[in-house]
């Protein structure tokens, strides 16, 4: 029996977000080039030409040629390579500190949002504290503290994004817990815990995972910048800043060695900046003019 | 209005206690000894100890906390720097006008691009220039400033030769430095300006501007910049905000002596009360100024001017009523 009324909406609203994004040439676009990153990054072995350590002393400085595309550094290390390699720690560290940031924001914010008042009042103030510190401070400060290595890069960058996420899904969490399914939710006994997991938190996903793609962006910047500034990875280790750290040294005379490493981290950051853009007029049509 | 400010200055106090404590507590757990980095290496075990004593390091986390404050708040006293011995009030206020300076230039170079560029691209929407000037905002938002700021170097200072690559010995120094920051963050206040411009145009009071004969260049100044200006002025005082710490980076890349570049050589140094002191001094004048630009909402917009003048009427009458 064909149905009364048509259903409209088939996909559902994930469907529908994903459908609005295909359609968005400039996402997909950008979605590529962060696919082709990840693939980068998880098949870097495979991937690269030559191992990220292998030193080879009669090819030291060259610029790039047919046997290293990207040209060789001072140790005569392959360029392409490291900056393959550098892919991982890069993803890696965006990716955990986002996590950890959502996690711990997200948690802050729909505890204070849900239950208001006194609770509300004491988080939101230390947050207010946290964001009176500029976040590239913070992270200094905190990777100054902490020795240099990749976990405490994660934890740096993590504490200075936690009140931004915070503040997303409080305010998210204020505009839904007096809706009605709530109400229905709190009547039929659900407790605090069930209702803020299962029915706020996957209602306030959409500007969550907007914010943690352009954050994605910002911990990239922000691992870069602290590895450039000798506080994150150490040489040794291929990351992107640091390689542009040591490659300073030798601006004035090699300066393939400057330009390389940093288009990486450009065209990851454009690629997570464009499809955060058009996630955002995806999943919230509204906003979009 | 003065009782707005009053009350927006009172609620930053306990803001700034709490940054203080933030900072001290970060760095407390700095591993290292500061009576040992002073004395160095070849010091005997018993002078170190003398010293911890004098420095007050012996004392409980609470004691040395609650004598930071005090000597914070009630003296202006950050300490004494480590290595240089000279108070660390001193180093910073010597350092920190170079720092505001190069905000400041900065600041009024994006302002200048980012506004005019968002209000050509906004007022021809889906023209040329617009595409290309949104294509530019986007890469300039992608690009990281301390790798634009070498890649700056090495076009005008090492192929073209036209300007040097690091140094503060006048004016020259100071072009490549703040056209790196004042453009990436044009970048921002151009993509801010325009879409903010887009939704103002359509509104209906631009129409009955245009409807009454008015010149386009009027309409745009008078009626729609006026109006699109809020959240462009946000996003001002955010960027004066970022560049105060993103000063670090872009200071560490030139060899600028200012507070940034202070910071990190004594973070490289481990001089602690000096990292506690300019971290703490950075938040300070942020906090001043997002301050100053909530106080610059209220002359720019009357309507929330209105909103304190009204609110602040009602709660006389409720007193009224009450009383």
């Amino acid at each position: 029996m064909k149905p009364l009324i048509e259903r409209k909406n088939k996909n559902g609203f994930w469907g529908d977000a994903w459908c609005r994004l295909k359609k968005n040439k400039g996402a997909m676009f950008a979605l590529a080039i962060i696919l082709i990153m990840i693939f980068c990054a998880v098949f870097a072995d495979r991937l690269a030409p030559y191992p990220y350590d292998l030193q080879d002393y009669n090819h030291t400085f060259e610029t790039p040629n047919r046997q290293h595309l990207l040209g060789t550094d001072n140790f005569g290390r392959d360029i392409l390579s490291r900056i393959i390699h550098g892919s991982r720690i890069s993803l890696l560290v965006g990716f955990s500190s986002i996590i950890v940031a959502i996690i711990l924001g997200g948690l802050l914010g729909a505890v204070s949002g849900y239950y208001g008042g006194r609770v509300d009042n004491l988080f939101m103030r230390a947050m207010d504290i946290l964001m009176a510190i500029p976040g590239m401070l913070l992270a200094i400060s905190l990777a100054a503290v902490l020795k240099p290595g990749l976990l405490n890069l994660v934890i740096a960058i993590a504490v200075a994004d936690i009140p931004g996420y915070a503040r997303v899904v409080r305010a998210s969490v204020l505009s839904i817990k007096d809706q009605e399914f709530i109400e229905a939710a709190q009547c039929v006994g659900a407790s605090d815990s069930r209702i803020i997991f299962k029915h706020i938190i996957p209602n306030c996903l959409a500007p969550i995972i907007v914010q943690a793609t352009l954050g994605m962006a910002g911990a990239i910047l922000s691992a870069s910048s602290l590895s450039f500034l000798g506080l994150g990875i150490q040489p040794p280790t291929p990351e992107w800043g640091s390689m542009l750290s040591s490659a300073r040294q030798y601006i004035m005379s090699y300066s393939h060695m400057t330009t390389f490493p940093g288009i990486a981290i450009m065209i990851t950051i454009f690629g997570l900046n464009i499809l955060g853009d058009g996630l955002r007029d995806a999943l919230d049509p509204r906003l979009k003019n | 209005m003065a009782k707005y400010i009053g009350k927006r200055l009172l609620m930053m106090i306990p803001v700034l206690l709490g940054v203080i404590i933030v900072i001290f507590s970060i760095m407390y757990m700095t591993p290292g000894d500061p009576a040992r980095m002073i004395l160095g290496e070849a010091a005997s075990a018993s002078a170190v100890e003398e010293l911890r004593e004098s420095l007050g390091l012996n004392d409980s986390y609470i004691t040395q906390l609650l004598r930071y404050i005090t000597n914070v708040v009630f003296k202006f006293d950050l300490g004494n720097s480590y290595s240089s011995h000279k108070p660390v009030v001193d180093e910073i206020l010597e350092r920190f006008p170079t720092t505001i300076l190069l905000a400041a230039i900065s600041v009024t170079i994006s302002v200048i691009v980012g506004v005019i560029m968002g209000i050509i691209s906004a007022t021809r929407q889906y023209s040329i220039f617009d595409k290309l000037a949104t294509s530019f905002s986007l890469l300039g938002v992608s690009m990281p400033t301390f790798w634009a700021g070498l890649m700056a170097v090495i076009v005008f200072s090492v192929h073209l030769r036209w300007l040097p690559a690091s140094g503060s010995y006048g004016w020259k120094y100071w072009i490549l430095p703040s056209f790196t920051l004042g453009l990436s963050s044009s970048a921002t206040i151009m993509r801010m300006t325009r879409s903010s411009m887009l939704e103002v145009i359509r509104q209906d009071y631009i129409r009955t501007a245009r409807a009454k004969g008015q010149s386009e260049n009027m309409i745009i100044i008078y009626h729609a910049l006026k109006n699109a200006m809020i959240p462009v002025v946000t996003v001002i005082g955010m960027r004066f905000g970022g560049l105060l710490g993103g000063s670090v980076l872009i200071e560490s890349v030139f060899a600028i002596p200012g507070l940034g570049k202070f910071i990190i050589d004594s973070i490289n140094m481990r001089d602690n009360l000096v990292v506690q002191g300019g971290v703490l001094f950075l938040a300070l004048s942020f906090s001043v100024c997002n301050l100053f630009v909530d106080i610059l909402y209220g002359f720019i917009d009357p309507r929330i001017k209105s909103q304190y003048k009204s609110s602040s009427k009602r709660r006389i009458k409720k007193d009224e009523a009450t009383n």
